[in-house]
């Protein structure tokens, strides 16, 4: 048994940070923490040391491979935040201008370029229709 | 055509016609044996040919190197009568007549048969392939003359071709160590990460390039104007100088480009093929497809990289300010929208539960990029609602929901893994001969899948047969033992197998038995001197040899093999002689090296050297135990305690180019150079030293002169590759076991050889042990001691 414990103290750190995470955005534990340090600690502030320890560990875990996805990630996320956030006439106008040139590389025999468009059509497709149907639940 | 053809057409086509049609059998009539066989191995066993075809090229153009790396074909009836010169190769030699050689190796055949001491004999045929270049296969014509006959040639060619493909390094580390970083970055680029990432930059990008002509097109209510148009070719007034010039500049670059790839379009395909313009403008991007190019002196597409570099350049210069407007749009749009209060209170403690559910349940080296997505998800709501956050509150039911939830999950996680520890690892099974050829001869490369284990492969036969470095079937023997070298014993059957030179010359300081039985009598590229920065001239009566000018010449005159057989301190004992009176030295050390010549082209340009020495270490330990205790079974490159005890010693390892070689200038008259030998300084009493590249047989002698002495190296035997290094075969006692030594970290595998009613063996037993102890994984080598041994015939 504490070989296993020994084999994921990594994992096992990094469920306590979730865990931790948890019980932070349950239970007031901020002021908690706030009376131990004798100073104002806020709920964000906590989450951002934990998330930090929890990359760490992540990078730890998965080593050069999570290193090099996270600022991947990060823009990727940024590119979908910026679409989803855009007016959703350029998403359907891109839609389109993609669906267009998508015959026109398959004429032209460049086959690559037209299923990058064709992907990027069925992507903004997708993009809008999620668009329309919940940001004006999740946005102001 | 009727008009084309016109009457001083045709006249003038029916003779070009007639003559063509009579060339073609005029050919076709006027073909040759050879001619014939040149066009079976071409076409019909896809060899690559060098042919004389009419331009009365000789076997002296072929040597001189006109058909590089293409075979001759050559028939035993029309070699010409001083036979056959050394350098030739590669060969194909189809005998269809009485003939003998002794070049490459000594060998008969005749249209039926084809026999040689050497062990190179596959299904009838010789396949000559060995370290020194050449590159031979003697055919019978018998089995070149039925279409079965020709078929089963066909099949052991394509065996014999893969079986010379594999790969037969011994050094698997330093191979994993070399491919790393570039099988990360190619394993990466397939990864879901990567392909998002991708996604989303080209998307990016086309906003980039397109935000214009959508904020045209989105325009409502308002007529496309002139001005319109000349705003989306962002050309207007306000337009900086340096921007108009870098916009028209790019325009003419891309049309001259154009024009330009046109026109090799047209060279090339006889035609604009968009297709072609653009796989030849990525290919001239591809860094590796221009090294080539320009190592082959094609300079224009170099010149053409150089050309695409400034225009992808200008062209970004051109797109940085409409990117950096979009991009701080974006940041704007992103940081002035505000999550509504009601969706932040689920959404982040749901996205903790499923964060956990995938830390407890999956492992972090595959779900690590979606932990992370998840924490940026929530990173985003919890920066968009700093404020709110305080505000948030949970019922005491929904709390304990959560928290139950999330204990659940972790339990169940937790219990999962020690499930997982406890239950053995379920193995799948494949063929040890993964593929469908009809013919399969050894050596073979295994690639072995993951968690896979190896089905019943029986096997019978009288050559052994190894995987990696571990013996798993003997003829005549009724037990084998694969056993780390410190074990060894000069006693009953053995091999003694090739291994990493650090392992190998460790094993020779630890074990003077072994240092014994791997003395060459023979020249070889692997020897011993004593070392020359450390001791001078003291070589005590060890080392010494002879003196020049008849000084000394009262001196022993030892033989090395001798003396190191004889004596018990030679290996371990070094440091007796270390305080004798060091004698003047005038000179710096030189080596002499004599090259046998046996082959004009040693294939090498320079000679290197490798030296290895013992590194003495304090070990602050103190009494700790040093040996054996890397692995299960030792063999660690650190040797040791010495006899002062509290030493450690590592071999290290030094490289020096001796010299340049400009090859032999005639086969079979021996070579001698005389250069400086710079060792390197050590306090090790030995120096070990290997010419790279260079095998045994290419080495006649060495000599070290330091001063007034020569030296006369002890040598070692020597091996690249997997091979045995030594061996002794016991062949009063048949059924007595055979223990296989192998240096470096090892795993005992020891079983008994018991045949089946078939009277064969079932080696996956063996194979599939070390398969279990982690000792076989991902690639390895099924290899036996005679090349090219059928493990499947068609």
């Amino acid at each position: 048994m504490s070989s296993l414990f020994v084999e994921y103290k990594l994992n096992i750190l990094l469920i306590l940070i979730f865990f931790l995470n948890l019980l932070l955005f349950l239970f007031p534990l901020e002021k908690t923490l706030g009376k131990i340090l004798k100073t104002k600690v806020k709920k964000s502030y906590i989450f951002l040391a934990l998330m930090i320890l929890g990359l760490l560990i992540i990078f730890a875990l998965a080593k050069s491979s999570a290193v090099l996805s996270f600022p991947m990630l990060i823009f990727s996320l940024f590119v979908f935040l910026f679409g989803f956030l855009s007016d959703r006439k350029y998403i359907y106008l891109l839609a389109l201008i993609s669906l267009g040139l998508t015959p026109i590389m398959l004429i032209l025999k460049m086959d690559q370029i037209a299923e990058f468009f064709a992907q990027t059509c069925y992507l903004l497709l997708v993009l809008g229709v999620l668009k329309d149907i919940f940001y004006e639940k999740i946005f102001e | 055509m009727k008009k084309y053809l016109n009457k001083g057409k045709f006249k003038l086509l029916i003779p070009i016609l007639f003559i063509s049609v009579f060339a073609v059998f005029l050919t076709s009539h006027a073909q040759t044996k050879l001619e014939y066989y040149q066009k079976v191995f071409e076409k019909d066993f896809g060899f690559e040919i060098y042919k004389q075809d009419g331009k009365e090229k000789t076997i002296d153009d072929f040597l001189a190197g006109d058909g590089k790396g293409k075979h001759l074909v050559l028939l035993s009836s029309s070699v010409p009568v001083l036979g056959l010169s050394p350098g030739l190769s590669p060969v194909i030699l189809v005998c269809d007549s009485p003939f003998s050689s002794d070049f490459p190796v000594k060998f008969y055949c005749d249209s039926n048969n084809v026999s040689s001491n050497e062990v190179f004999s596959v299904d009838g045929f010789l396949r000559i392939n060995s370290e020194q270049n050449t590159d031979w296969w003697v055919i019978p014509e018998s089995l070149l003359l039925t279409p079965e006959k020709r078929s089963e040639t066909n099949e052991f060619f394509k065996a014999v071709k893969k079986a010379d493909k594999a790969p037969l390094n011994v050094d698997k580390d330093k191979e994993e160590k070399s491919k790393s970083f570039l099988d990360f970055i190619r394993e990466f680029s397939k990864t879901t990460v990567f392909e998002t990432f991708s996604i989303a930059v080209s998307m990016f990008f086309i906003v980039i390039l397109m935000h214009r002509i959508l904020k045209l097109l989105s325009q409502e209510d308002k007529k496309i104007s002139l001005s319109d148009i000349k705003d989306f070719f962002n050309i207007n007034k306000n337009m900086p100088l340096y921007q108009r010039i870098i916009f028209f500049g790019t325009i003419c670059l891309i049309v001259i480009y154009l024009i330009l790839m046109s026109s090799i379009s047209i060279k090339d395909v006889q035609g604009i093929d968009l297709g072609y313009i653009l796989s030849y403008s990525i290919d001239c991007l591809n860094p590796k497809n221009i090294i080539t190019s320009v190592s082959t002196g094609g300079y224009f597409r170099l010149i053409v990289f150089f050309y695409e570099a400034v225009v992808i350049t200008l062209i970004l210069v051109l797109l940085l300010p409409s990117a950096v407007k979009i991009l701080k749009s974006a940041f704007f749009k992103i940081s002035h929208a505000r999550i509504k209060p009601e969706v932040k209170k689920y959404p982040i403690p749901i996205l903790i539960l499923i964060s956990l559910l995938i830390a407890s349940f999956v492992d972090i080296s595959e779900s690590y990029w979606f932990l992370m997505l998840m924490m940026l998800i929530l990173a985003f709501i919890i920066f968009k609602s700093k404020s709110d956050l305080d505000f948030i509150n949970y019922s005491g039911k929904e709390k304990t929901w959560y928290i139950c939830t999330a204990i659940l999950i972790v339990g169940l996680g937790f219990l999962l893994k020690v499930r997982e520890k406890n239950v053995e690892i379920a193995y799948g099974e494949e063929d040890l001969i993964g593929v469908v050829d009809e013919a399969v001869v050894l050596p073979y490369s295994k690639q072995l899948g993951e968690k896979t284990l190896i089905h019943e492969y029986n096997l019978s036969g009288s050559w052994p047969v190894f995987v990696d470095h571990y013996l798993v079937y003997s003829p005549n023997h009724s037990r084998v033992e694969n056993k780390n070298i410190k074990d060894f014993k000069k006693e009953g059957s053995f091999y003694i197998q090739n291994g990493d030179l650090e392992d190998i010359i460790s094993a020779i300081y630890s074990n003077e038995t072994l240092a014994n039985e791997l003395i060459s009598t023979t020249p070889t590229n692997f020897f011993r001197i004593k070392s020359l920065r450390n001791t001078g001239n003291d070589f005590g009566e060890v080392e010494v040899v002879n003196f020049m000018n008849g000084e000394g010449s009262e001196a022993k005159k030892t033989d090395e093999t001798e003396n190191i057989n004889n004596s018990d301190n030679t290996l371990i004992n070094i440091s007796e002689d270390r305080n004798l009176p060091k004698p003047y030295n005038a000179r710096e050390p030189k080596i002499r090296i004599t090259f046998s010549c046996k082959r004009q082209n040693i294939g090498i340009n320079d000679v290197e050297a490798d030296f290895y020495y013992l590194s003495k270490e304090e070990d602050d330990s103190n009494g700790e135990e040093i040996n054996g205790e890397k692995g299960d079974s030792g063999g660690d490159k650190e040797v040791g305690k010495n006899e002062e005890g509290d030493n450690e010693s590592k071999i290290e390892t030094e490289s020096e180019t001796l010299f340049y070689f400009p090859d032999c200038s005639k086969i079979g008259v021996p070579q001698t150079y005389e250069v400086d030998f710079d060792t390197p300084y050590t306090d090790s009493d030995y120096l070990f030293v290997k010419l790279n590249d260079v095998l045994p047989e290419d080495i006649e002698s060495i000599e070290i002169i330091n001063g007034y002495e020569i030296i006369n190296p002890v040598y070692f035997l020597s091996k690249d590759g997997y091979g045995i290094l030594d061996s002794q075969e016991i062949t009063t006692f048949p059924n007595s076991p055979i223990v296989n030594y192998i240096f470096g970290d090892s795993y005992d595998l020891s079983f008994d050889i018991v045949f089946n009613e078939d009277e064969k063996f079932d080696i996956s037993k063996p194979i599939n042990e070390l398969i279990k102890e982690g000792v076989l994984k991902d690639r390895f080598l099924i290899w036996s001691t005679k090349k090219y041994l059928p493990v499947r015939l068609p």
